[in-house]
Parts: structure tokens; C-alpha cells; sequence
């Protein structure tokens, strides 16, 4: 299964992190959906650059 | 508006929800009425999910910002597909196997039932009034094509929305929305294409581009980190992704759209699919708004593109003193426009460089001619904050458009408005149905009462919002508020949230007081302090997050 559980005691609380525990079902794509959620981030730090080469080249 | 426009905008408007009616068909049960009975793929969510988002105010506001501000509003955005990864790999799969109708439900099942009641009104409430502002903004639209009054708008565009998301139920309003987001980017890209060839024959796509950007209008990017400006990078990236956050994973009238999945992976795509294209979706929207600024350097724009305010200065001492500063001003700007654009040609940079300077101060000095004719328009008025921005594009379209296109064009605004309002209106409905309705009412009752009191309470949803939007132009500055709304209320359901899924130590009394208290924390930030709203995204979560830890460690619930 494609799981992290990362979990960080803080005192009396747990901070529990339950990213990927609960779905197995694989992502239509890339394998794994952690390689879907790096695509999208991916693609937001291309705009992001597409944007800011942008805005200096037209100002 | 000729008979061909006539006949574009009315077959569009009618025919998408009929379409939506026709393939939605079927909702005999609340569960295929609220969740389309867990079928939907991912693409109709998806789009459903934008167009839920995009409302007519969307396209209105958004051109007319880019004409006077630039593109900064992009930055907006960038919070998005950061969310939406969040959500993907949190939300989308707890809400799934938690097997709710509504985000709030599972708020009882983790805490207790006055937290998901809380959760519940406090939704109603924000999204109780935004309704009524989704279906406000076409008024603004008609008025200004055909002067009808703003009241008959609102009511013929919310009866068409009541009674299709009435009848039809989240099938319909999504199978609706995906229609409506295919001819809103339709008719996206045939506005560019018509703004850019409305231009001077000697002004091409890179000069428009260039021109534009020489005074500042294309700023997409702003790295500078000022707590007090309401758009940059870091207020997009933070402020904005906690905003998101907010919006795409407690408020119903989203989480509703990809509960309605037909499995985790199809849910989740849709939220990853809306955080791809969204970015570049309001990139392009505020590029046309630039481009309309360009094709204003070469034909002479009103000085206040709302004719209603323009007659009623015209009387006015002043006016034609003002009016001639701001001919005088366009004059003098069009002359150092063209001026910039033949220096750019001849590829003399000495000529360039002063030409950008006299079309920098000749910007400078139309600004203060518009500014000059508004405050003259606010003292016949005897009151300040006019903003005429959300009139800019439809002043525009329609006096420059071609036939037909100003029919689509018009379509586009007026599905973009009726896609979110109902959107909006079945997840009122079902939050009002299964979390108040039918948790502290009436428990037992069939499947098919709540199925009959879904319908109800969309359509009393909707005449709330009919009647809400008949005195939305009374609001004055309210309105602005309202639409900032969100600011203050997503934090608290966006604390709770994460306490939810995050911290599972902290039980329901802890969860109940840390919302409370986070909404205190965000009051008193925005009374007190100059602090731009989108930090209270920030703020007012991390408030909920933190009081609930310290109040868990303080009560020590038992489990």
C-alpha cells in the first residue's frame, strides 16, 4: 500500500497524519498517487516561474 | 442586443439545464439526490467543482481588476493546488469512508453533536449570503445591456435555477456545470480572440502584450513580503492555501461535488484536476481584462464605464473641466502609445526609453482624470466607494463585440451564475436536511421524506436567495464585505477540521470552545489591526488548532 503515517508526539497529544490509510485503490497514472501529487505541485512551480519570468520580461 | 444575440443566450441558458435535467434524471432517492448516489467520474466533478467556484462576478470583476490594477489577482490562486494535493491525500478519502451526506456529519462522529451543529450554522450563514449575491451579479449584467430592472433579473435567472436544481438534484446541477464550464471556456477564448483582432491593424499580439506590461498591467508575480498588501506571492501561497483549504474541504457546496465520486480515486482526480487548471484558467480571464486596457489606448473608454453615473455627472459643476482633463489625457496617452510602438519597431532604444516615460506619466494622469470624474460622481452622491470595475468588460462587450458573440459572451456571465447558485443551493439544502433537519428534528423519518424535504428546502433556499438578492444593491459596501466573507468563517470550519483529522486527543468540548475562540481571534485581528484578509486564513486556523490543543490538554476528555 502506498502509506505514510507519520505520526510526532507532542506532550499529552499525537499529531497523527493519516495521509494514505484509509484508499488503495492506485491513481489511473504514474503508479503511485504520490507521484500524482508531485506532478500538481510540480506544475504550480512551473507556472509560478512561467508567471514571474512574465511579469519581468513585460514590466 | 440583436435577435441573433437574443437567440445564442437564451438557447444557451435553457438548453444546458435542460441537458443537465435530461442526464441527471432519476433521483427517486436522498441519496442520488444529495450524492447522485456515488456515481459521478471525475471529470464531471471537476468541471461541476469549477464552475461551482466560478461565479458571473468571476468573469465581470475579474477583467474589469486586471483593467485597473494589473494581473496581481493571479496570485490568488496559487494557494490552490497545494490545497488541492492536501485534500486529495486527507479529506477526499476520510469523508469517502466515513460514508457521510454532508463534511459536517463527520464532524459528530469524531466530536459530538453541537460541534457539527455549529459547523452546520455556521456554513448556513456564509454561504446563506453569498447565494444571494451569486444570484445578484447578473443584474448588474442585464442593466447594463438593457436597462431591465435588477429585480426582474434576479428573478427570472433564480426561478430557472430553483426549479431545475429543485427538481433535479446534485445529478442535474453537476451534469449542468459540466455543460456550463465547456461554453464558458468557449467563450473565454473567443473573447481574446475578438479583443486582439479589434485592435489597430499596426498593433500586433506582441505589441499589445508589450504595451500592457510597460505600465505595469501585467504584474502576475509580486515577491515583495507586505503584510498590508492584499495580493503577493507569500499572501497566495500561505494565505491562500489555508483559504482553500477552507473552502474546498469544509464547505458543503464543494465537498459535496466530489462525495458525490464514484470511488476515492475518481474524487480525489477531480479536486487534482480543478488545482491544474484553475491557475491558468484566472491567468487567462485576467489577460483578456489587460488586453481590453489595450485596445482602450487606441478607441477613447467613458471616464466612468457605468453610464448610469456618467449621466448623473454630467450636471455637475466641474464636469467639464474634469471631461476635458481626462480627453486631454487619453489623447496624450494614445499619442505616447503609438509613439512607444514605432520606437519599439525601429528598434531605437534611446527612443524607447523616453517613450515609455511620457506613456508611464500620460497612465499617471488618466488615472487622476478617472479618479477626479469618481469623486465627482461620490460628492453628487454624497457618499464614497464607487467602483465602477465590475462594469468595465460588459461596457466593453457590448458596445465593440460582434453579433452573436455578445450573445455568448453575455451566456457565459449569466451559466456562470447560475451554476454556482445552484451549486450553492443543494448543498444549503442538504445541510439544512441531514444535519439540522433530520438530526435534531425529525430522526426517523423514510428515505422518501427527506428526499421531499430536500426539495423543499432547496426551493426555500432559493427564494431566500431571490429575496436576498432584490436588496443587494442596497448593501453599498456591505457587498464588498460579504464577499470577504469567507475569510472569517472558513478559518473556524477549516480549525475544526484539521483538529478532526490531525489531533485525535482532542474531543468534542475542547473542539466546540477552540471554534468559538477562533472566531473571537479573527474578529478582534480585523477590528484592531490593518492586517489584509487574507492572513485571517492563517490566523483564525491556527487559533482554532492551538486553543483546542491547550484546551484538550486543560479538560482531559475522556475518549
Amino acid at each position: 500500500m502506498d502509506s505514510v503515517n507519520l505520526c510526532v508526539r507532542l506532550g499529552v497529544l499525537r499529531l497523527k497524519l493519516p495521509i494514505e490509510t484509509y484508499d488503495t485503490e492506485p491513481p489511473p497514472i504514474l503508479g503511485r498517487w504520490r507521484n500524482v501529487y508531485l506532478v500538481v505541485l510540480a506544475w504550480l512551480a512551473f507556472l509560478i516561474l512561467l508567471f514571474y519570468a512574465f511579469t519581468r520580461y513585460f514590466s | 442586443m440583436t435577435i441573433v444575440d437574443w437567440i445564442v443566450m437564451i438557447a444557451t441558458i435553457v438548453a444546458i439545464p435542460a441537458f443537465g435535467l435530461w442526464r441527471g434524471r432519476g433521483a427517486k432517492t436522498t441519496a442520488h439526490y444529495l450524492l447522485a448516489g456515488k456515481t459521478m467520474p471525475w471529470y464531471a466533478m471537476g468541471l461541476s467543482i469549477m464552475a461551482t467556484q466560478a461565479s458571473a462576478i468571476t468573469f465581470i470583476a475579474t477583467t474589469g481588476q486586471a483593467y485597473v490594477d494589473g494581473m496581481r489577482f493571479a496570485q490568488f490562486y496559487f494557494g490552490l493546488p497545494i490545497a488541492m494535493v492536501i485534500l486529495a491525500a486527507t479529506a477526499v478519502p476520510i469523508f469517502h469512508k466515513a460514508g457521510v451526506y454532508t463534511a459536517y456529519e463527520y464532524l459528530e462522529r469524531r466530536f459530538d453533536a453541537r460541534t457539527r451543529a455549529l459547523a452546520s450554522i455556521v456554513f448556513l450563514i456564509q454561504r446563506g449570503a453569498a447565494v444571494g449575491l451569486s444570484l445578484y451579479a447578473p443584474a448588474i449584467v442585464m442593466t447594463v445591456i438593457l436597462g431591465w430592472p435588477d429585480r426582474m433579473t434576479t428573478l427570472l435567472i433564480g426561478a430557472l435555477c430553483v426549479l431545475y436544481t429543485t427538481l433535479g438534484g446534485i445529478p442535474a446541477v453537476t451534469w449542468t456545470d459540466v455543460g456550463q464550464m465547456l461554453i464558458i471556456f468557449a467563450g473565454l477564448l473567443v473573447a481574446l480572440v475578438t479583443v486582439i483582432h479589434l485592435m489597430p491593424h499596426s498593433v500586433s499580439f506582441g505589441d499589445a502584450v508589450y504595451l500592457a506590461g510597460a505600465v505595469g498591467k501585467l504584474n502576475a508575480v509580486d515577491t515583495r513580503l507586505d503584510w498590508d498588501n492584499r495580493y503577493n506571492l507569500w499572501s497566495g501561497l500561505l494565505g491562500g492555501t489555508f483559504l482553500m483549504l477552507g473552502y474546498f474541504g469544509c464547505d458543503q457546496s464543494q465537498v459535496q461535488r466530489y462525495l458525490s465520486g464514484k470511488s476515492v480515486a475518481q474524487s480525489k482526480l477531480s479536486l487534482l484536476f480543478n488545482g491544474m487548471a484553475k491557475v491558468p484558467m484566472q491567468f487567462f480571464i485576467l489577460f483578456v481584462g489587460a488586453m481590453v486596457f489595450v485596445f482602450y489606448l487606441f478607441a477613447q473608454p467613458p471616464m466612468l464605464f457605468e453610464s448610469t453615473a456618467m449621466k448623473a455627472i454630467r450636471n455637475q459643476p466641474g464636469f467639464a473641466q474634469v471631461e476635458s482633463r481626462f480627453e486631454n489625457a487619453w489623447s496624450a496617452r494614445e499619442k505616447a502609445a503609438e509613439s512607444l510602438n514605432a520606437a519599439r519597431k525601429r528598434e531605437d532604444d534611446g527612443a524607447v526609453s523616453d517613450s515609455v516615460a511620457s506613456y508611464r506619466a500620460a497612465q499617471h494622469e488618466i488615472d487622476a482624470a478617472r479618479q477626479a470624474g469618481i469623486k465627482l460622481y461620490e460628492k453628487s452622491q454624497g457618499h464614497s466607494g464607487f467602483n465602477d470595475t465590475n462594469y468595465i468588460f460588459l461596457s466593453f462587450v457590448t458596445k465593440y463585440f460582434p453579433i452573436g458573440v455578445i450573445g455568448l459572451v453575455i451566456a457565459v456571465i449569466l451559466n456562470a451564475a447560475i451554476s454556482s447558485s445552484s451549486g450553492e443551493l443543494n448543498s444549503l439544502a442538504a445541510v439544512s436536511v441531514m444535519d439540522l433537519y433530520r438530526r435534531l428534528f425529525r430522526p426517523d423519518e423514510t428515505d422518501r421524506h427527506y428526499l421531499i424535504a430536500s426539495r423543499v428546502f432547496t426551493a426555500m433556499w432559493g427564494l431566500w436567495a431571490v429575496i436576498f438578492a432584490q436588496y443587494a444593491k442596497n448593501l453599498g459596501s456591505l457587498v464588498e464585505a460579504v464577499n470577504q466573507v469567507g475569510s472569517y468563517f472558513y478559518p473556524i470550519l477549516l480549525g475544526v477540521f484539521v483538529l478532526a483529522f490531525f489531533f485525535p486527543k482532542v474531543k468534542g468540548s475542547a473542539a466546540f470552545w477552540a471554534m468559538l475562540s477562533g472566531q473571537l481571534i479573527i474578529i478582534l485581528t480585523s477590528v484592531f489591526t490593518h492586517v489584509a484578509f487574507l492572513w485571517f486564513n492563517v490566523i483564525g486556523t491556527l487559533a482554532v488548532v492551538v486553543t483546542g490543543v491547550v484546551y484538550a490538554m486543560l479538560m482531559n476528555e475522556p475518549r
